[in-house]
């Protein structure tokens, strides 16, 4: 009960689980997202991606541990008002007109800006009279992401927002839900996997893997903890003597040359080795190409909150 | 706290729907176009044969007329069967014929209607949310789900109360003018009992959330409906079991003439009432015989002979519920089904403030 309460932190998780009933989705994860960033929450299907996201929506209930939403229980009634959320299949009344929809927002929350709302529908092309059931897979997703935007949340959970988008329909969306993220400082969490969708827009990243955050922390200090380095292969396979000391996140050996993705302590390789700050692609390929890699939080994504007792 | 209610718009004094009345209102406008079409075109359906069946009988004096005790009895006379007669048996034949089956018909229309809300208004109500992922946009706006929960029962739930109120009492009010036609009808049988008075009303709200508990528990529109389907015929299968059981019924006993004929004048205390309940022969001492317990006994010998050996006289009885018990086991069914209806829609509350914790 005497939790220290990091008021900064947008999302904090420690020692998270949930178990459905063919098994657990996430099994102890803690990590800390600070306010106001904007996050790319990546991971193969299947990774947990959206069951964290409807933990820290409130709308599911952990099986073990806490998730908290600015320092208090996702489930406390106040954090409703300061999270948006996004299912990934985008659900709404079908038979409500897309002014009706915005008019449910208007009507079940205080915080309620219909410019705002009204802005990402037009953006999109998507008339306020059409019913939302005979709207396209896209344009359904616009709506749904105008429902969030105009409750004038602190964060905005969503979940495979840009799936059914066209690319230029995904650059505009993209663009305005920056735009209004920058504005007002709205931290904004975005579950994908489709890595480019968010380079150069995100500037936190969390990677799942088999239930757990695998990476996670800012984007910079993410590919400056990496090297990409090129040499020759060790001749008997395996790891070559001048990464030893390195932690190898994932190799490729092309002919006798090896490409390794590694985490350097000390002065990366040594002579013969090209050595290169990798991309943040190049980061998230090699870890998912390589699921038994070790795990990594930047110190800012540590989570601060230690539970005591179960 | 204004996302529910209704607010009051000062001048205009124009009530307008606001947050969650709102939201619900929206969501079964449809529906509610629907029932009111329904109650309307049903209520003048009503009205009209109403107007109907009192025209005629008028029109061939014969209001009044009871077909009862096997004869047909008007204004204290036996009809004649004589054509030219005044009332003739014709008469009364044709406005039987004519009027009693659309009377018996609207009767089990309103006596299927709480299902049909059970099934179609509550079942999907929780459970269309629940299996389209609804539920998740709305929990995530700014309204509390338990408000959402209360939100979403109370207005369905003054609607198919104010509606099946509406039918009722024109229906009610129909079969008091011809239910002295009927006798035969019992009024204690599902047609009238619970298309009339406030047990007709009670079955409603209790049907609606039976459907909306089975919706919110199973998650899924077609199996809740099914559940809901079941539930709802099962209750009023089983209130029309425990009818009888509601009041101590009374027991009328008639005894044979010196000719060995038993009276078949009128006998004021069987005029309007429920019949067969249960009826058979007394002992010598005054204890009861019911027919059932001789109903395998073959032929008239063996009739006899079985109840000869049960100690039965030739003193009849019969067990009936008067017309005065229609009121009181009026209420008691209504209560009955209203204490249910808080149960359910408690069990709602406390299921929806459970899967938060």
């Amino acid at each position: 009960m005497t939790d220290e309460i990091d008021a900064t932190g947008a999302l904090e998780a420690s020692g998270l689980g949930k178990k459905y009933r063919r098994g657990w989705a996430l099994r102890d994860v803690a990590f800390r997202l600070p306010a106001g960033r904007i996050c790319a929450l990546v991971g193969p299907n299947g990774s947990g991606k959206s069951t964290l996201l409807s933990l820290a929506a409130g709308l599911l209930t952990p099986t073990t541990g806490t998730v908290r939403v600015f320092g208090r229980p996702a489930s406390d009634p106040g954090t409703r008002e300061r999270i948006a959320f996004v299912a990934q299949d985008k659900p709404l009344y079908p038979r409500f007109s897309v002014a009706d929809t915005l008019r449910l927002g208007r009507e079940l929350n205080p915080r309620w800006d219909q410019s705002a709302a009204e802005r990402v529908v037009a953006e999109a092309d998507v008339p306020l009279s059409a019913r939302v059931g005979s709207l396209s897979g896209g344009q359904r997703t616009c709506v749904a992401l105008a429902l969030a935007l105009g409750k004038r949340a602190d964060l905005l959970l969503l979940d495979e927002p840009m799936a059914d988008q066209d690319p230029l329909r995904r650059r505009r969306m993209m663009g305005s839900l920056m735009a209004e993220a920058a504005e007002r400082g709205t931290g904004v969490v975005i579950s994908t996997h489709v890595l480019a969708e968010l380079d150069g827009v995100c500037d936190y990243l969390l990677l799942m893997g088999g239930g757990r955050i695998r990476l996670a922390g800012g984007t910079d200090a993410l590919q400056a903890a990496h090297r990409l380095v090129t040499g020759p292969s060790a001749t008997g396979g395996g790891t070559p003597d001048a990464l030893a000391r390195h932690t190898v996140v994932e190799s490729r050996t092309t002919g006798r040359q090896l490409t390794a993705l590694i985490r350097p302590e000390g002065a990366p390789a040594g002579d013969g080795w090209i050595v290169t700050e990798p991309s943040l692609e190049d980061v998230l390929l090699g870890y998912l190409r390589a699921p038994d890699a070790p795990p990594m939080f930047t110190a800012e994504a540590r989570a601060t909150v230690t539970e005591v007792g179960a | 706290m204004s996302s529910i209610g209704i607010r009051l718009r000062a001048p205009g004094a124009r009530l307008r729907a606001r947050g969650l009345v709102w939201l619900v209102a929206r969501q079964h406008r449809a529906a509610l176009w629907a029932g009111l079409a329904v109650v309307v075109a049903i209520a003048a359906y009503i009205v009209w044969q109403r107007a109907e069946m009192i025209g005629y009988a008028r029109a061939h004096n014969v209001q009044g007329c009871a077909d009862w005790n096997w004869k047909a009895l008007c204004h204290g006379r036996e009809i004649s069967s004589e054509k030219g007669a005044n009332p003739t048996a014709e008469v009364f034949r044709h406005l039987t014929d004519t009027y009693r089956t659309p009377l018996l018909h609207t009767g089990r229309l309103l006596i299927a209607l709480p299902v049909l809300i059970g099934v179609f208004v509550g079942a999907p109500l929780f459970a269309r949310e629940l299996e389209t992922g609804t539920h998740q946009m709305v929990w995530t706006q700014s309204v509390g789900r338990t408000r959402w929960l209360i939100a979403k029962l109370a207005l369905p739930l003054v609607a198919v109360t104010a509606g099946t109120s509406v039918l009722v009492a024109f229906y009610t009010w129909w079969w008091r003018v011809a239910r002295i036609q009927f006798q035969d009808v019992a009024w204690g049988t599902a047609v009238p009992f619970d298309a009339t008075g406030p047990a007709a009303v009670a079955l409603a709200p209790l049907s609606f959330l039976i459907g909306a508990a089975a919706g919110l528990l199973l998650r899924r529109t077609l199996p809740a409906m099914a559940v809901t389907l079941g539930a709802t015929a099962g209750v009023q299968y089983g209130l029309n079991a425990l009818r009888p059981h509601l009041l101590t019924p009374r027991t009328i006993v008639d005894e044979p003439d010196a000719s060995g004929q038993y009276a078949t004048t009128p006998l004021r205390p069987l005029f309007n009432a429920w019949r067969g309940i249960g009826d058979g022969y007394l002992s010598r001492s005054g204890e009861k015989i019911p027919l059932e317990r001789c109903s395998s006994a073959v032929g008239a010998h063996g009739w006899d002979r079985c109840f000869a050996r049960l100690g039965a006289t030739d003193r009849w009885y019969e067990e009936v519920h008067p017309a005065s018990h229609y009121w009181p086991m009026q209420w008691m069914q209504a209560g009955i089904c209203l204490v249910a209806a808080v149960a359910l829609a408690a069990l709602c509350v406390w299921w929806i403030g459970r899967r938060r914790a």
